[in-house]
């Protein structure tokens, strides 16, 4: 049994490297990895688990880093944004403008990589119910569709406001 | 951020997560099982539960157990409490159960929110029980007694009636119920992404209607009263419905979200349609 009490050094393996730390077993995946580990790309939202702005990979599924322990995943595989090696996905975002002020950007591109690594041609159904996890408060949600549509082989598409 | 310390434990078999349990008791630590985490952070951060003491019962294999089992002349459906909600809904293994699961929170909560922490959590929504209730599921429970069986709707009475100490391990359904005909519907106010102003889960077996309902009420609820009235073949549809919108004993839910009136009106709209829809698939 393994057993975790006041502040203990953790291991964990984040994007292919072993990065050792000291935390509280209270701490979330979170803060450790923006305030432990400098990985300040994982974003800090409503700690709460709405917003999905705080997005990471653990094994190759998105989960909110704000509602997982650190202790709980020393014995996985982590993803966070600054690892992410999906540059046709990050293109496709670039492309078709799926971002306006950027601060939801990180959580979207790991929740939208999984999606593409399970379902490579996602139908628009697993698209929604994938990325309804995620708000962007700016609401540029079309071009967030349009950038996974296109980075899984759809052809890009004319956004309604370039229409004449 | 969770502002208090808490003693992390991971013990890898029932019988070392109850001790683990009635050792932290015993030393005044308020200790809590601890599955997915959902619910369990975020209550820490803002301080409606300070456990002193989590117990993640992720690492026991009879928590992760997830297919058929055959014992005692009949197949079972088995689902451990630390199966995740995303798990069980692709498992596909019980239909009603998965359609119920699909709904609950989003996608990414759903890859940590277990079936377990669905059930024992604090929430009033539960949806994961619905189809359990109805389809007469039962409950594997561990504690310093030892391990017990109790049918769905004696383990549940407005909330998990688990002893002091006592673990969720499992959910085990005969797997015959996954040859009833069902109907799910779910009703939000602001959208696909919130809690259910009425979840309702059906099952017909031959002509006999099961119900269980969620959202409308402070907690979920199986009334067999009233699927007494479903399953009266003598009534249409409709006026089954609206007989059992009016008999149901138990007091509808007046928030914010909605009005006790609205939630009841929902009701008799969503037991007609299934009702209909139930009567098609004869």
């Amino acid at each position: 049994m393994k057993r975790y009490e006041g502040w203990v050094p953790l291991t964990l393996d984040i994007n292919g490297e072993k990065r050792e730390t000291v935390v509280r077993p209270a701490d979330t995946l979170l803060r450790v990895l923006r305030e432990k580990l400098g990985l300040r790309g994982t974003r800090i939202g409503c700690e709460n688990g709405d917003c999905g702005a705080c997005t990471v990979q653990v094994n190759g599924e998105p989960v909110k880093s704000c509602m997982v322990l650190a202790v709980e995943v020393e014995a996985d595989k982590i993803t966070t944004i600054e690892g992410l090696a999906d540059e046709t996905l990050k293109e496709a975002f670039i492309e078709e403008g799926g971002f306006q002020c950027g601060y939801c950007t990180p959580g979207f591109l790991m929740n939208a990589a999984a999606l593409l690594a399970r379902h490579p041609k996602p139908s628009d159904e697993e698209i929604r119910v994938w990325l309804e996890s995620n708000l962007c408060r700016c609401t540029g949600y079309e071009g967030i569709e349009r950038a996974v549509k296109r980075a899984g082989g759809a052809p890009p598409q004319v956004p309604n406001d370039r229409r004449d | 951020m969770i502002h208090f310390d808490v003693v992390y434990l991971r013990p890898e078999s029932m019988a070392e997560a109850v001790e683990c349990y009635a050792d932290a008791a015993g030393r005044g630590q308020d200790p809590v099982f601890y599955a997915g985490g959902t619910e369990i952070t975020t209550f820490c951060r803002t301080g409606k539960v300070r456990p002193g003491c989590l117990i993640d019962i992720k690492g026991i294999p009879d928590c992760q157990a997830l297919g058929v089992e055959g014992g005692s002349g009949r197949d079972e459906l088995v689902f451990g409490a630390g199966v995740t909600l995303n798990r069980v809904i692709e498992s596909e293994l019980f239909a009603p159960l998965s359609r119920a699961c699909e709904r609950i929170a989003d996608h990414t909560v759903r890859n940590r929110l277990t079936l377990g922490g669905n059930i024992a959590g604090q929430l009033p929504y539960r949806e994961a029980l619905l189809p359990l209730l109805a389809g007469g599921a039962r409950f594997v429970l561990a504690g310093p007694a030892g391990v017990r069986t109790l049918p769905a709707d004696a383990a549940f009475a407005s909330r998990l009636m688990h002893a002091e100490g006592e673990l969720l391990v499992q959910v085990r359904i005969d797997r015959r119920a996954t040859a009833l005909p069902s109907f799910h519907c779910r009703r939000e106010r602001g959208g696909r992404i919130d809690y259910p102003l009425l979840s309702l889960c059906l099952l017909r077996e031959g002509d006999s209607i099961r119900m269980a309902v969620s959202g409308a009420y402070s907690h979920p609820v199986r009334d067999v009263s009233v699927e007494t009235t479903l399953s009266d073949r003598a009534l249409s549809p409709g006026e089954r419905a609206r007989a059992a919108a009016e008999a149901i004993p138990h007091q509808f839910l007046e928030d914010f979200r909605a009005s006790g009136a609205y939630r009841r009106h929902l009701f008799r709209l969503a037991l007609d349609e299934g009702l209909k829809a139930l009567e098609a698939d004869r």
